[in-house]
C-alpha cells in the first residue's frame, strides 16, 4: 500500500484523502440515520442526533427546534453543549439565523456573526450595545460567532430547524453544508414518524377512553330507557326515539279504538284494605291487564287509580283495532277469573270490572313542554269511549261497546243492544251494545 | 481559480476590501463584510445602498477584491469584472437570508434591503 500511494502525484493524493473522506462521512451518516431512526421516542431521538453531531463532526453547540401549527414561534425540543438545557424556548420564524431558515425554508450559513452585525450597524457605533442587543434568548451562546441553521422539511412542509453554532469563527465549509442537510433530511423524517407515532398513540388512547365513556353512556341510557319505558308505554318511546326532536309535538289524526276499564265500587273495597294493600291490589290488577293487553296490540296509555285507559292503533297504526280492542275485552273477562284467585289469597278480596269501547277519530300527539312531555290522545271518541266505561257500573263484569265499533265487528261477536242512553256531554242518545262473552271466545 | 482555501477567506471573518475606479479614474477602496462564493469563476457582493462602489461599478467594471484567511493571514488579490446584477433566484434568497438573520438579531428587520446581487467574472487571482 505504502508503495501505491508513493507513487501517487499530489493532485491524485488530494483526491484520494477527499474520497477517503466522503466514504468516512457516509459511513457516519449511515450509522446516525439508522440510529435516529430506531426510536419513537421523540426526546431519545433528538438527543441522539446532537450527541452524534458533536462526536463524529465536532459540533459542540446545537439544538433543534420545531414547529407546531399555528404558532408563530419555534419551540427548542433539545439542545447539546449549553449550561443550561434551554428547552422550551422559544424563536419567533423570521428572526434570527433559525427564525430566518424556519421563514425561507432553506439552510443558512452565517460564519461571521460579529463582524457583520457591525457592518449593518453604522448608526450605532458603541459596540457594547450591539452585542448586548443580540444576546438571544435561547439556550444559545451569549456571544455566538458563527451560526448554521439547517431546515427540517417533510415533503416541503416545515417540522422544525436543526441549528449549531460555535463562539470561536467556526468554519462550516461547502462539504459540511452538505453533510448537514443529509442529515436533516434524516432528523426531519425521524421526527415526522415519532410525531406521527405519538399522535396515533395518543388518539387511539383517546378513541380507547371515548370507547369506555360511550359504553357505559349506552348502559346508562339502556338502563334510563328501561326504566322510561316503565312510564311510558313502549311504542311511544320508540316512535319518540325515531322522530325528529321539532317533528315531536306535531299532532296527528288517527282513527283508533280507545278501551276504557275500571275497577267497579273500588272505593268501597279500598277501604277495607290498608294503603299498602291498596297498592298490592292495583298492582296485580295492572300486571294481570298489561298481559292481556300487550297480547292485542293495545298500548296502555294510563294508569289513573283503578281506571286503565288503552288505545288501539296509536301511536303505531294496527289493523282490525275494533276487533283487537274487542278480544282483548273478553281477553281481561278471562284473565280477571285468574286474578281474583289470586287476590283471594293474598288479600281476600275480589273485584269486578267494567269496560267501555268507542272507536273515532282522536288527536294524538306529544303534549307539553321540551322538559316534560307526554303522549296523548284526546278528542270526543275518548270522552264517549270513558262515558260507555262509566254505564257498567250498574252492571258489573260487562263489556260496553259503541255503534261505531258494533258497526265493525257485528259479524264477529254476538252484542245485546242496550236502550240508547244518555250520555254526560252528548244532545242526542247514544247506541250502546253489550258484547255476550261466551260467543266472542 | 477559487479555492477551498480562499472560500474561507471570502467568508468575513476577517472583511474583505474592494477597489474601484469612477470615470475620471479616481479610486475609491470599501470595506465589504462578505464575498459570497457562486462557482471557481464567479463571486458576488451586496448592493444595499447606492453607494460610491456602485455608482463605479457602473461606469467601469473592472475591480480589485482583497480577500484575507483568518486563521493563516493568507491574502489574494481578485481582479475581476462586473458582469451582471442579480434581484432574484438562488443566489440573491441566499444574499437576501443572510442579510435578515442578521439585521433581525439587531431589531432592524426590513430596515435593509437587498437592492441587488452585484456579480463578477473573476479574470485572475494574485497570491500574496
Amino acid at each position: 500500500m505504502e508503495k501505491v500511494e508513493a507513487q501517487n502525484t499530489p493532485s491524485e493524493k488530494r483526491l484520494l484523502e477527499r474520497l477517503e473522506r466522503r466514504n468516512r462521512e457516509m459511513r457516519i451518516l449511515k450509522s446516525i440515520a439508522s440510529k435516529i431512526n430506531a426510536s419513537f421516542d421523540l426526546n431519545f431521538t433528538l438527543h441522539t442526533l446532537l450527541q452524534h453531531l458533536d462526536e463524529f463532526f465536532g459540533f459542540k453547540h446545537s439544538m433543534v427546534l420545531l414547529t407546531s401549527a399555528g404558532d408563530p414561534f419555534l419551540t427548542v425540543y433539545a439542545s447539546h453543549g449549553y449550561t443550561e438545557g434551554g428547552t422550551g424556548a422559544k424563536v419567533r420564524i423570521g428572526k434570527g439565523v433559525v427564525g430566518i431558515v424556519a421563514q425561507h425554508r432553506k439552510m443558512l450559513n452565517v460564519p461571521n456573526i460579529t463582524t457583520r452585525l457591525t457592518y449593518l450597524n453604522p448608526v450605532t457605533s458603541n459596540l457594547d450595545s450591539v452585542e448586548h442587543e443580540i444576546t438571544l434568548r435561547l439556550p444559545g451562546l451569549r456571544n455566538p460567532k458563527s451560526q448554521a441553521a439547517f431546515p427540517l422539511l417533510v415533503q416541503n412542509e416545515l417540522v422544525g430547524v436543526l441549528a449549531v453554532e460555535s463562539e470561536e469563527p467556526r468554519i462550516y465549509d461547502s462539504n459540511d453544508e452538505e453533510i448537514m442537510c443529509m442529515i436533516a433530511e434524516q432528523a426531519a423524517m425521524a421526527i415526522h414518524k415519532t410525531r406521527l407515532y405519538e399522535a396515533e398513540h395518543t388518539r387511539n388512547k383517546e378513541i380507547l377512553e371515548m370507547n369506555e365513556t360511550l359504553s357505559s353512556l349506552y348502559l346508562q341510557q339502556q338502563e334510563t330507557l328501561n326504566l322510561f319505558m316503565k312510564y311510558v308505554p313502549e311504542p311511544v318511546v320508540k316512535k319518540s326515539l325515531r322522530t325528529k326532536s321539532e317533528s315531536m309535538f306535531d299532532g296527528e289524526l288517527l282513527n283508533i279504538a280507545v278501551l276504557f276499564c275500571d275497577i267497579r265500587d273500588f272505593t268501597h273495597t279500598s277501604e277495607t284494605l290498608s294503603p299498602n294493600q291498596v297498592v298490592t291490589l292495583l298492582n296485580v290488577y295492572y300486571r294481570h291487564m298489561s298481559i292481556v293487553i300487550g297480547r292485542y296490540e293495545g298500548v296502555i296509555n294510563q294508569f289513573v287509580g283503578d281506571e286503565i285507559f288503552v288505545t288501539f292503533g296509536a301511536p303505531i297504526g294496527i289493523i282490525n283495532c275494533e276487533e283487537k280492542a274487542v278480544r282483548c275485552a273478553l281477553g281481561m273477562m278471562e284473565q280477571l277469573q285468574i286474578m281474583n284467585e289470586e287476590l283471594l289469597a293474598c288479600l281476600k278480596v275480589q273485584i269486578k270490572i267494567g269496560i267501555g269501547i268507542n272507536y273515532g277519530p282522536v288527536i294524538a300527539g306529544n303534549l307539553g313542554t321540551v322538559d316534560r312531555i307526554e303522549y296523548s290522545v284526546t278528542g270526543d271518541t275518548v270522552n264517549t269511549g270513558k262515558r260507555i266505561e262509566t254505564l257498567t257500573k250498574e252492571r258489573p263484569d260487562t263489556v260496553l261497546v259503541s255503534e261505531s265499533i258494533h258497526e265493525k265487528v257485528k259479524d264477529l261477536f254476538s252484542f245485546t243492544p242496550w236502550e240508547p242512553v244518555e250520555v254526560k256531554g252528548k244532545g242526542e242518545k247514544v247506541a250502546v251494545y253489550e258484547v255476550e262473552r261466551l260467543m266472542g271466545l | 481559480m477559487i479555492t477551498e482555501d480562499m472560500k474561507i477567506a471570502m467568508q468575513g471573518i476577517l472583511p474583505s476590501l474592494i477597489a474601484t475606479c469612477d470615470a475620471d479614474g479616481i479610486p475609491n477602496i470599501a470595506v465589504i463584510s462578505q464575498t459570497y462564493y457562486i462557482d471557481k469563476d464567479h463571486v458576488a457582493i451586496s448592493h444595499q445602498f447606492f453607494n460610491k462602489t456602485i455608482r463605479n461599478i457602473q461606469s467601469n467594471p473592472h475591480v480589485c477584491l482583497m480577500i484575507i484567511h483568518p486563521s493563516e493571514v493568507a491574502m489574494w488579490m481578485l481582479h475581476a469584472t462586473h458582469s451582471h446584477a442579480e434581484n432574484e433566484g438562488e443566489l440573491f434568497d441566499q444574499m437576501v437570508m443572510q442579510l435578515e438573520a442578521i439585521a433581525s438579531m439587531i431589531g432592524m428587520e426590513g430596515v435593509f434591503k437587498l437592492q441587488a446581487a452585484e456579480v463578477f467574472n473573476v479574470d485572475s487571482v494574485e497570491f500574496r
